[in-house]
């Protein structure tokens, strides 16, 4: 099975599908590598260390420039999106390994927690009534728009990256049957780019729906702008 | 493609567990690093910051200072040129004093010297002319003229002042008193009659003659009497010459 759906092997009576325990191996790289490289920080970095500190920068003046406020809260979780989902789209590419984005319980869970986060950022910054209020603005007639937006959005983010993930597999998998051991390289190329992209598209939209949640003007607001 | 609820929910939470730790592990250690070295950087730029300012103000300092040193050169130079100026026309007043004084001695030594030369050759020039004198009044020396010579004596002899001639007289008027008669050329008998005659007719005082030969007196006769020399011949007159033309 190329989307890991099937339980690899039981603990008691729940199933431990392929994509979970892929999920928990690259869990274990990101957790082994956070571990290594904080124990080892110092203020004149080295090569790993300069990488590491600008991959964390990078991320978080995306998220800086979207939301100059709060991007202390929020950044965490969009990057733990982008580095995930990145890491996760590119395991495929180990032979043996399939991608956990490629599976559409993975993705989902993935959207709903976006879906979630959203709500949470949103209320904690503006609070529930504000917040609710903003699902009727301009007008409480849009309010079963803005609900069938919020659920087709997160169904969006679900089943893009998991079609986009589990067609590049399914496709390296064809042609690698088809035309040999070297003709799949052109697509493996495309495979990182994509990888790559379908990370950036996902933490980004879910950072645009996040700033979309919160309403408050000032907290959009750039603090050199104070 | 199916949803797997068990898988679906082992990934929210695997999920928020990742966040977690990451959020632990990565992101605020990261974080805390850039921070302290942004802090260390601040520190830096602040600490040069600092740094130049001290500078500066040193610099501004230094410049005032140089400028100060700058001014004050200028005075002390000026102050210094000017006692040089004052101690050069003092030192030159005093070496044109000591020229002059100097310039004084020399040319008083140069006069002195001059009228020294003049004195030596108006000496050796008399001496010249005495002896020319001496020379030639030797050769054109004779009896007739001792003979003149003694008329000459005894004609001034009777104008004398009454003062030398009283002084002449009372020298004569005493015990022992001799007119000692000197001439070039022995005379003739009637030579020294006619001179005791004629010299009794003024001082009659006179007892004794004595009459004697003295070659060096060239022409003429000295008459010696008491502290008296009554001379009337070439020797005593070029000496008296002599000795006129050194009295001046």
């Amino acid at each position: 099975m190329l989307d890991g759906t099937h339980a690899l092997f039981y603990l008691g009576p729940v199933g431990i599908s392929t994509a979970v325990v892929t999920t928990w191996g690259i869990m274990a790289v990101f957790i082994l590598t956070a571990w290594f490289l904080s124990r080892r920080l110092t203020i004149d970095p080295g090569p790993l260390q300069i990488a590491v500190e600008g991959v964390v920068q990078a991320i978080h003046s995306a998220v800086y420039e979207v939301l100059p406020r709060r991007a202390d809260s929020v950044f965490p979780f969009v990057a733990t999106l982008w580095l995930f989902i990145g890491v996760a789209n590119l395991s495929s590419l180990i032979p043996g390994v399939h991608s956990p984005t490629g599976n559409i319980s993975v993705t989902t869970a993935l959207a709903l927690l976006v879906f979630c986060s959203v709500h949470w950022f949103g209320i904690r910054i503006e609070g529930l009534r504000r917040y609710l209020k903003h699902y009727l603005s301009p007008s409480p007639i849009l309010l079963p728009f803005h609900i069938i937006a919020e659920v087709t959005r997160t169904l969006a983010l679900a089943v893009r990256l998991f079609g986009n993930m589990m067609s590049l597999e399914m496709a390296a998998f064809m042609v690698l049957l088809v035309a040999g051991l070297f003709a799949p390289i052109p697509l493996l190329m495309l495979h990182i780019v994509e990888a790559i992209v379908q990370a950036y598209i996902f933490g980004m939209l879910a950072l645009m729906y996040i700033a979309g949640a919160i309403q408050t003007l000032e907290a959009r607001q750039p603090l050199k702008e104070e | 493609m199916e949803l797997d609820l068990t898988t679906f929910l082992m990934e929210v939470v695997n999920f928020m567990i990742l966040v977690w730790i990451m959020n632990r592990l990565l992101y605020k250690p990261v974080q805390a690093v850039i921070a302290k070295r942004l802090a260390a950087m601040d520190q830096m730029r602040s600490e040069a910051e600092r740094i130049r300012t001290e500078a500066t103000e040193l610099s501004q300092t230094y410049h005032g200072r140089l400028a100060t040193w700058d001014a004050e050169k200028t005075e002390l130079r000026r102050q210094l040129q000017t006692e040089i100026a004052a101690e050069r026309q003092r030192l030159t007043a005093d070496l044109d004093q000591e020229l002059d004084g100097m310039r004084d001695k020399a040319r008083i030594a140069e006069e002195r010297q001059v009228e020294e030369r003049v004195r030596l050759s108006e000496e050796r020039a008399i001496a010249h002319a005495g002896r020319f004198a001496a020379h030639l009044l030797s050769r054109i020396a004779t009896p007739e003229l001792g003979k003149q010579l003694m008329d000459m004596l005894l004609e001034d002899l009777a104008a004398l002042p009454d003062e030398q001639h009283r002084s002449i007289v009372e020298s004569l008027g005493r015990v022992d008193s001799v007119v000692r008669v000197a001439s070039a050329y022995p005379l003739p008998d009637d030579s020294s009659q006619h001179f005791e005659v004629r010299f009794r007719e003024v001082f009659p005082a006179a007892k004794q003659f004595s009459f004697s030969v003295n070659e060096a007196l060239l022409a003429g006769i000295r008459v010696n009497t008491g502290p008296w020399n009554l001379s009337a011949n070439l020797k005593d007159e070029l000496s008296f010459f002599q000795g006129g033309i050194n009295g001046d």
